[in-house]
Order: structure tokens, then sequence, then C-alpha cells
């Protein structure tokens, strides 16, 4: 039986987590953020993706959801250019509902570059450190801080252009 | 008072909430994922089995091939026999073969079928 089910429990835990960072990587397609983290679980389990502690458990299944999701779209022929088409399509909305002002966010978060997306998502909204995010995207800690100081300023210029909860800032 | 940070992670908490629900059942996953694995290891015996089964069916075939060959083989005339040990006939051209029959060896048997053809 793989050692892996010893996970199980842990891998329970950073569900919720997993699957919202599956998302941004699969650009907010949730049916294929459903089949990338199920492909993830289907490594997982058969040892093809095995923990070597050389990380923490969340960086490392992290970091095999990133690249599981890059094979998936590339599988599927989802160009990366294609992914961020969005950025001229950002639709105006003056309307407060969740959905319209979650869809507007979304929009924001698609006009930005791929690296400056992913970047803010996990130091945003997983609460990663820049020195937790480099080896997970395999980049240099100069370049994820590059992506990061970026990312947060058109981030930031988009959220006030939008109207989106630009008072808090 | 929120330093910026704080304030960007709120925006990105609040707004990404409604996804919440969408959170597939980690458990059902998991179940899919030890079926898609036993279903994988069932395709690999399936094809290791076939593997094995063409393997077995051709050297089948090849042995029941030489077998023919050999068979149209023992049923060869001794003059066209190229056994080395015939020219022993030739050398014992006065005697009778019944001096042959003594001789012990393997083939012998070949000259009494030998004898009984025209």
């Amino acid at each position: 039986m793989q050692a892996t089910s010893d996970w199980k429990d842990q891998l329970e835990l950073l569900h919720h987590e997993s699957y919202m960072w599956c998302l941004s990587c699969c650009n907010y397609d949730k049916e294929l953020a459903k089949d990338v983290l199920q492909s993830v679980y289907l490594k997982i389990y058969e040892n093809s993706a095995s923990f070597k502690a050389r990380s923490s458990l969340k960086t490392w299944l992290f970091s095999i959801i990133k690249f599981t999701s890059v094979d998936f779209i590339r599988k599927y022929g989802m160009r990366m250019e294609k992914l961020n088409e969005a950025h001229n399509q950002i639709p105006v909305s003056e309307s407060n509902d969740d959905a319209a002002r979650t869809n507007l966010f979304i929009s924001i978060m698609q006009s930005l570059s791929y690296q400056q997306r992913e970047v803010l998502t996990l130091a945003f909204y997983h609460d990663l450190t820049l020195e937790e995010i480099a080896p997970l995207m395999e980049l240099s800690i100069g370049t994820v801080r590059t992506h990061y100081e970026r990312g947060k300023g058109n981030f930031k210029k988009l959220l006030i252009q939008f109207k989106l909860d630009a008072e808090l800032l | 008072m929120k330093t910026e940070n704080e304030k960007i992670k709120e925006i990105f908490s609040k707004n990404l909430e409604p996804h919440h629900d969408c959170v597939p059942d980690f458990k059902s996953m998991w179940m899919e994922a030890e079926k898609g694995s036993r279903k994988k290891d069932r395709l690999i015996l399936k094809i290791a089995a076939s593997v094995v089964l063409l393997i077995a069916a051709g050297a089948v075939v090849i042995l029941n091939q030489r077998g023919i060959e050999y068979q149209a083989n023992s049923t060869m005339q001794i003059e066209a026999w190229a056994e080395p040990t015939k020219g022993l006939m030739i050398a014992q051209s006065g005697a009778s073969l019944t001096v042959l029959t003594d001789w012990s060896s393997p083939t012998d048997f070949l000259l009494s079928q030998n004898q009984s053809k025209p």
C-alpha cells in the first residue's frame, strides 16, 4: 500500500487551499481546476509525485498543482496568451452583487501577467512568503520580487480604475 | 490601522469567497484517485497478459512448424538420406542386409522402412 495514504489527512486539511490555488492556476476555470486537482491526487496516490520533505507539504503540493495545470493547459491547447486575453475585456459593472464583484475581480486578475497573478495569489491569498514562492515557481527570489512589485502596482491601479474595493486601499 | 498588504489580503479573501462553495469534496476525489490507480494497474496487467499470450502463441506456431518439418524428413527415402553413416551400406556391398540389422545405429530402423518400399 502506498505510503502516501499516511498523508491523506494532511492533504485533506490542505484541500480547500489546494483547490483555490488550482483555480488560480487554471485561469479560474472550475471544471479544469477539478480535473487538474484530481490528476494531482492520482499522482500522489501512485507515488509518481513523492514528498521528500525538502520543503513544506503545502509548498510541495502547490508546486505539483502548478506544473500539472501547466501540463493540462498545454495538452488542451490553451495558450498562455489566450489566458491573458481578458486584458481588454474587463466588464464595467456598477452592480454590487457578489457574483458581479467576483467576476470583476477575476477579470482584473486575468488581466495581470500569469506570473504576477500567481505571485499575488500566493502572497495575498495563501499567505506564503516570497522566499517560499521562489522555489515553488522555480524562479529566483529577485524575479519573484519583481513580479510581486509590478503585479501589486498593476493590481492597485486596476482596482481604482474599475472601482472595485478601491475605498479599502 | 491596517497596512496596505493587509488591505489587499482582505480584498482577495472577500472576492474569492464565492468560490468556496464550489470546492469539490476531498473524500470523493481521493476515492476517484484510488479507483483510477486500480484501473491503470488492471490495464497494465491486461497489456502484459496480452504480450505473454502473443509470445506463447508464436512459440507454439514455430514449434509446430518444426515438428512438421521433422515429420517430412523422417519419411525421407534412404537414397536421398544424407546421413554420414550411409557410406557404411556401400562398404558392405557383398553383405546381406541382415548384417546391417545387427548394426546398432539409432537410425537403423530406417533400413526396414526402406526395404518395405518398392
